[in-house]
């Protein structure tokens, strides 16, 4: 494999608000070659959604500042583009999934248009030929009577519908890396697993990269190849996904495999971690999940711990500082 | 509503200050010039037709003044002269026929010349039976043959006979002295024959032999007369009339602007801060109304059937202090229902005598030691009821409690006329003068009219001797007692005072006079 | 589909329609009390208003009078005017000739003005300048017509001198009606376009047109302005009804023979024929609105279309 087809390195979003200063991302680094599906999970707020769109270059400015850090998307760091160049990236090179499809598709335009949009926003194609690409398109992510349903309006199609057509609209210009952010969580379990099928057979068709955000570890381990866990705006672990639940390295990633549903079982959470998500202003110094941990000691609150390289794995915690196996960046 | 206006007084009152400090421009008075226009601001509301056949509103009527004529006239002290006529009529011994000679070459706007025949058309076409004039009731009760062509049973009103093209007589029903009184009406009013068929008469086309004629009519807003130079009393000096349409405010605004040369000014507030006003107090004309304005009670109702406590009402209000106070002196106390200037008004009557004290006393002998509780109702466009607001606190004095009820115009006739008011502001202003106007008011079944119901056997016949006794002292010795004995001794209503009308004129116009008629004909202009 | 909608929505306003020829009929005839001697205010004595009512019709069956009352306004025959003696219609008409001009260029210049304002503020929320818009709106939202108006008539009339006061045959006479009314009714489009804008931005399907790579003026053009035109196209359905009251007071307050003031006459006078005639005339026109508004609706918003149709 040669260069990564993403690299983010350092990144910190901020966001100034009228309490203070919200560190959605903070010092975020992870990489993903072509072809390779990166999970992203993490309790609610921990900054995934905010990583996403710092990438698509969607965060507000302000509130919210690139307080550092560079994202190397084929190695220019896209941070530094100018505003048209970014736009010529997205949703032609960088596709992006949401997940609530009622209100991410425009209430009063036809699917149809929609995706048709974003054909012609990328490529210099008549009208006739785009909306023939968007019916394509619509085949594509296995929607029936393609046709059809292009001339229909997002409240006339069921969840799922709406999600494929969303997809549709992110791969319609072939992008190279889809990011999906949480493109299950609002539809009923047997739809999500066709979702999921679809999106990986999709990059196994066209050979792109796909960042998967969730909080639904299932998802995670189902699709993804590797894993980065989240927490407070920072990656507190990261490895292949075949071994990171298994062997959850950091306190905080088996804190999170305790509460995780199990599949076709009650819905309500059996287990969730004690404690609430730390206030996103006036951050103490040290693990930000000392205060929740099972296993804290005192030398947890005092500084933050660095990041230990554990083979083909990577771990924020200082119970592997000194471990032998480690060794410091 | 009250509040409202109140807030547009200020208003205007600022804005007058402003104008005020500005300095206004020294108005130059300079050599008399002929010609010229005089523009006349008033509420337009009512008026979408100039016929005054079939309207009561003050405006038609003063349009219709500068353009018709009827065939008597009333001169600005009360005089009846002859207008369309040679002479006043000749009445017969039994005094029922007036003989009627029409004034030669008397011409109407459209050239043709007066006679005979328009005087019976115009009285049949108020009594058209399929186009009744509201002024019907009088000539239907007056004139002989009247009530059977507009009833559609006769072909024509019997009452009325053409001799010739100049002279024709009229036979009443009975002898009344007024009638000569009710024939210089302006509602009474001379059209041409062809009137009764022509389409669009009182929009389109509106024709008489006055001073001026109709030159262009926008229902609602606005009338322009230019002078008729064949007028036959010889052609006046202004060119012309206009009327525009607007509500007293915007009238203020317009006459502060110098864009109009007169309005009337109703708003007692408005009008004592013109009086203050170095610049504009010499524009404040007061014309005297034949008026008067009262406390009318329903005898049906109690406590009202009792005469001692309306005697007791009546000596409770304290009128020197409503007119110096509350009109700020626009206005006179009254001591009988008849105002000044009225035929049988007793110049020596002595006033009402204020007396709580004695109105307390009263409602005991009454049977009320406690006081009464009682209701009066206004409208919410009245303008008397600042009256009725000053009177609920007055009268807690002589232990009279008053609430007031405010009804919208509808509301208010709708239960006058179900006989349902148990007091309110009576506002009687006569177009005529004559005493029976005022004091036929309070006849049988007239009174229930006002939801009164006051009935008095010798009253109404007292009444029915005034209409024929033609001796001028009889006739006002008649009234002055019909007036004593329904204020002062069965107190039916409560005379409070006789209203003044006031006008802002510009002071360019010249001999602009207003009683009995509205003069702007006469108006001359000077730079 | 739309075209059945269309249909089925003229039904309802020719259904409402027959209502109010109804309620007008019961209101003017049957409650409260004597519609003759109510329109005959001043002094008539009883046989003049007996034979007034004959003339009229008004001694005939309510039904009767009620169906050849509906048949002539149909054919939009409401007889003649008591006291004026011309067609109802022929008055209406000449009114609507005034009214309707204010009340079109007050609607232009109240959306000219208050979108305008509205989307500045909106793409400057929070600014300095959204403030000073803002403010200025809730002055006009809350300033009385009926003062603005006298406001005016004073300043620019009064002391300026360069406006009429009042009328309408002198050149500039609708500069301030069309003002008064324009501004006051600007003030309210501007905040309601304001949030409605702003409330659009922040969704979801705005971020998704930007995630495809529109660029900013594309994502305002296509995007937020057609779901924005959404409230505010019922709120200019609101404006237009709240335009053709206020002209009652502007005209007058401005001394404007429109249908405002006719209408107004027609209720201090009792003319039962123009009253009626006014009734009916003004229903009609609201209803008319409230059509246009909600094809105008269900145009811009599919959903409604299928919400109305099932
Ligand atoms: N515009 C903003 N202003 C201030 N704070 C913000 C803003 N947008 C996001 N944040 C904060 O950033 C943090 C991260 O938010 P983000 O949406 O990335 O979380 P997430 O991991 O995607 O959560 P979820 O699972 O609920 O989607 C949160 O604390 C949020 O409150
Ligand atoms: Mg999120």
């Amino acid at each position: 494999m040669g260069s990564p087809l993403l690299e983010v390195k350092n990144l910190k979003t901020y966001f100034r608000t009228e309490d203070g200063l919200v560190k959605a991302v903070d010092g975020v680094s992870f990489s993903l070659e072509k072809g390779e599906i990166l999970g992203i999970v993490g309790e609610s707020g921990s900054g995934k959604s905010i990583t996403a769109l710092t990438i698509m270059g969607l965060v507000q400015i302000p509130p919210g500042e690139i307080h550092g850090g560079e994202i190397l998307f084929k190695g220019r760091n896209i941070l530094a583009l100018r505003k048209s160049e970014m736009r010529k990236l997205r949703g032609n090179e960088i596709g992006m999934v949401f997940q609530e499809p009622m209100t991410a598709l425009n209430p009063v335009y036809t699917i149809g248009n929609q995706i048709a949009e974003a054909v012609m926003l990328h490529s210099d194609v008549d009208r006739k030929t785009a909306m023939k690409r968007a019916v394509e398109m619509l085949e594509r992510v296995q929607i029936p009577m393609a046709k059809d349903v292009f001339k229909r309006y997002p409240h006339e199609l069921s969840g799922g519908m709406r999600q494929r057509a969303m997809i549709a609209m992110a791969l319609c210009c072939n992008p190279e890396l889809l990011i999906c952010d949480e493109p299950t969580t609002a539809l009923d379990v047997t739809v999500q697993a066709q979702i999921l099928k679809l999106i990986d057979s999709l990059r196994k068709e066209t050979g792109m990269s796909v960042i998967m955000i969730t909080h639904d570890l299932a998802v995670v381990s189902e699709i993804a190849e590797r894993v980065i866990v989240m927490y407070a705006g920072k990656v507190l672990e990261e490895g292949p996904s075949s071994v990171i639940f298994d062997h959850p390295l950091h306190p905080y990633t088996e804190a999170l495999m305790k509460s995780k549903p199990v599949l076709g079982q009650k819905k309500e959470r059996l287990y969730s971690i004690r404690g609430m998500v730390p206030s996103p202003y006036n951050r103490p110094p040290g693990c930000l999940f000392e205060p929740r941990c099972d296993c804290s000691m005192k030398e947890c609150s005092q500084a933050e711990p660095a990041d230990v390289i554990i083979g083909n794995r990577r771990v924020k915690c200082i119970k592997y500082c000194d471990s032998k196996d480690g060794n410091r960046p | 509503m009250k509040r409202l206006r109140m807030a547009i007084a200020l208003l205007l009152i600022f804005a007058l200050a402003a104008m005020t400090a500005c300095g206004g421009a020294g108005k130059k008075e300079g050599t008399k010039k002929t010609g010229g226009t005089v523009t006349f601001g008033t509420a337009m509301d009512q008026f979408g037709n100039m016929d005054i056949h079939y309207t009561t509103a003050a405006a038609p009527f003063q349009a219709a003044m500068q353009m018709t004529e009827p065939l008597i006239g009333k001169d600005p002290d009360g005089n009846l002269f002859p207008l369309l006529l040679d002479e006043m009529p000749e009445v017969s011994e039994d005094g029922l026929t007036y003989s009627f000679k029409l004034k030669s070459g008397v011409k109407f706007h459209d050239g043709s010349l007066l006679d005979s025949g328009d005087v019976k058309a115009t009285f049949e076409k108020m009594l058209n039976p399929k186009n009744l004039s509201v002024h019907a009731g009088s000539i239907t009760t007056l004139i002989k043959g009247a009530a059977e062509y507009a009833d559609g049973k006769a072909d024509s009103i019997s009452g009325i006979e053409v001799k010739d093209d100049q002279n024709f007589t009229i036979t009443l029903v009975s002898p009344n002295a007024s009638f000569l009184n009710f024939l210089s009406a302006w509602q009474m009013s001379i059209y041409p024959a062809e009137a009764a068929t022509m389409d669009g008469w009182g929009t389109k086309v509106f024709i008489g032999t006055g001073p001026y004629k109709l030159k262009e009519f926008e229902p609602n807003s606005k009338i322009v007369m230019e002078r008729f130079d064949d007028y036959h009393g010889g052609a006046k000096k202004l060119d012309s009339i206009v009327f525009q349409n607007m509500t007293q405010n915007t009238a203020l605004m317009e006459f502060e602007a110098g864009n109009i040369d007169l309005t009337e000014v109703k708003d007692t507030a408005i009008i004592s801060s013109y009086l203050e006003n170095e610049e504009f107090k010499d524009n404040i004309v007061m014309i005297e109304q034949l008026g008067t304005i009262a406390l009318s009670f329903n005898m049906k109702m109690k406590p009202f059937d009792n005469p001692k406590v309306r005697e007791a009402i009546s000596i409770a209000i304290d009128r020197e202090t409503i007119v110096n106070k509350l009109l700020k002196g626009l206005g006179t106390p009254a001591k009988s229902f008849l105002p000044k200037g009225v035929l049988g008004y007793d110049e020596d009557l002595e006033e009402f005598k204020y007396d709580p004290e004695r109105a307390k006393q009263l409602l005991k002998e009454a049977g009320y030691p406690d006081g009464i509780d009682v209701e009066a109702i206004t409208t919410d466009t009245a303008a008397t009821t600042f009256i009725l607001q000053y009177l609920a606190e007055a009268f807690k004095e002589a232990n009279i409690r008053m609430t007031i009820q405010t009804y919208d115009a509808a509301g208010f006739t709708d239960i006058r006329n179900n006989g349902k008011i148990p007091m309110f502001i009576l506002t009687w202003v006569s177009d005529v003068g004559d005493p029976n106007d005022f004091m036929s008011l309070y006849s049988t079944p007239m009174s229930q009219f006002i939801s009164n119901f006051y009935e008095n056997s010798e009253y109404d016949a007292q009444l029915q001797k005034g209409l024929t006794e033609t001796d001028l002292e009889k006739r006002a010795e008649l009234y002055r007692q019909l007036d004593y004995k329904l204020t002062r001794t069965d107190y039916a209503c409560a005379p409070i005072y006789h209203p003044n009308a006031f006008m802002l004129v510009s002071k360019k116009i010249k001999n602009l006079r207003m009683e009995n008629c509205f003069r702007l004909f006469d108006a001359e202009l000077s730079e | 589909m739309m075209i059945k909608y269309i249909i089925s929505r003229i039904m309802q306003s020719i259904i409402v329609l027959i209502g109010v020829t109804l309620v007008t009929f019961i209101l003017v005839n049957v409650v409260p009390g004597d519609a003759v001697s109510l329109m005959l205010a001043k002094r008539t004595d009883q046989a003049t208003m007996d034979r007034i009512r004959h003339e009229l019709g008004f001694d005939r069956p309510y039904t009767e009078q009620y169906l050849r009352f509906l048949g002539n306004a149909v054919r939009g025959d409401f007889g003649n005017s008591y006291f004026e003696k011309t067609p109802v219609t022929e008055m209406i008409l000449r009114g609507l000739k005034y009214t309707v001009r204010i009340a079109l260029w007050a609607l232009l210049l109240a959306l000219a003005l208050g979108l305008g304002a509205g989307i500045v503020s909106a793409y400057f929320h929070n600014s300095l300048l959204d403030r000073v818009i803002m403010f200025f709106s809730t002055l006009g939202i809350s300033a009385p017509v009926f003062w603005l108006a006298l406001l005016f008539q004073i300043f620019f009339g009064l002391k300026l001198k360069v406006l009429p006061i009042s009328g309408v045959d002198k050149p500039g006479s609708f500069i301030l009606p069309v003002l008064t009314l324009g501004i006051t009714n600007a003030a309210s489009i501007a905040r309601i376009s304001r949030t409605s804008l702003l409330e659009i931005i922040s969704q979801d399907y705005i971020r998704t047109a930007k995630a495809k790579g529109a660029g900013e003026l594309r994502v305002v053009f296509k995007h937020v302005l057609k779901n924005a035109a959404i409230p505010i196209v019922t709120f200019a359905g609101l404006v237009v009804r709240g335009l053709l009251g206020g002209s009652m007071l502007v005209e007058t307050v401005f001394s404007i023979p429109g249908f405002g003031s006719l209408m107004v006459s027609s209720i201090l006078t009792r003319d039962i024929p123009l009253m009626q005639g006014c009734v009916v005339y003004g229903a009609t026109i609201f209803v008319l609105i409230n059509l246009l508004v909600d094809l105008a609706y269900s145009a811009l918003d599919p959903r409604v279309r299928l919400v109305k149709e099932t």
